[in-house]
């Protein structure tokens, strides 16, 4: 637990020589078991994927790419804002950190809008969970994940709040835990894009 | 503002476009007809893993991390990608 009050005091200005843990080890438990998670479901769908690959590869043709790739991107651009917020808050500069979290959430709000907008469509064309093997599991993957944007999205919001009052000695910790939890669901989305989108 | 952006992360969040849009492109765009499925489905799992430990690296700050989190962060990287292009291969 020193390394906790280690980061409440020592500004990152200097070369950090110390390994340092970016959060709390509850947290990073919980990381570190979600990633487990998904990394299985990773290998089932390339396990059913490789049952029937015509018709997987068929149906992946009728989604659109293009919304995974922005999406990708919103993500990517998300995560960036908050390691710049996380800059910001070690150099004390609490409304530049703040400000940069609530552009790193209206990214969760971008990316939660193009999901809306993706499912009705893939609905409204009669594509659903019981449609077949690929889009039970398209539904699952990115539904699951979405779960995870929108626990991140109210994380962040909480670490904007946290900024915006003025970060005190016990609040790294937090802001380090929900940084970390953010870029993983970034990190996940990177691995489910080509997975669904792009694989052939 | 300024100080906060010039940070070397900036160089690394465009790295990650570039690639993903890279990556679209091999998947979904011009290059898709390129390159045999075979060759181009594992150069893109690659591609998304070398992503995912730049943001792991990078972005979550485990390059300067205790070495047993960072460890665990590398093995789950060699493991689920490993375990993706073992099943997509066979």
């Amino acid at each position: 637990m020193s390394g906790l009050e280690l980061t409440a005091d020592t500004p990152v200005a200097g070369r950090r020589a110390e390994r340092h843990m970016p959060g709390e080890e509850g947290v990073w438990v919980f990381i570190l078991g979600d990633m487990t998670v998904f990394a299985l479901f990773f290998a089932v769908f390339a396990w059913y994927r490789g049952v029937d690959p015509a018709l997987f590869t068929a149906s992946q043709q009728t989604l659109n790419a293009g919304y995974g790739l922005f999406n990708t991107c919103l993500l990517l651009t998300s995560s960036w804002f908050v390691v710049l917020a996380m800059n910001a808050a070690r150099r004390h500069l609490n409304n530049q950190a703040a400000l940069l979290l609530v552009l790193a959430f209206l990214c969760g709000l971008g990316f939660s809008l193009v999901k809306f907008l993706e499912y009705g469509e893939k609905i409204a064309a009669g594509l659903v969970p019981t449609t077949n093997n690929f889009y039970m599991f398209y539904y699952i993957l990115t539904g699951l994940h979405f779960v995870h944007v929108v626990i991140g999205m109210v994380v962040v919001l909480f670490m904007a709040h946290r900024a915006r009052r003025g970060i005190r000695g016990g609040d790294m910790g937090f802001l380090e835990g929900g940084a970390s939890y953010w870029h993983m669901v970034d990190l996940l989305w990177i691995v489910l894009f080509p997975l669904i989108y792009l694989m052939k | 503002m300024g100080q906060v952006i010039r940070h070397y992360t900036t160089w690394i969040w465009l790295l990650l476009v570039a690639l993903t849009t890279m990556s679209w492109e091999l998947g979904d765009g011009q290059a898709a007809s390129a390159l045999a499925p075979t060759l181009a489905a594992p150069l893109l799992m690659l591609v998304a893993f070398f992503k995912v430990r730049l943001v792991g690296l990078h972005f979550m700050e485990l390059r300067t991390a205790p070495l047993p989190l960072r460890l665990l962060f590398e093995a789950w990287v060699v493991v689920a990608c490993g375990a993706i292009l073992v099943i997509y291969l066979q």
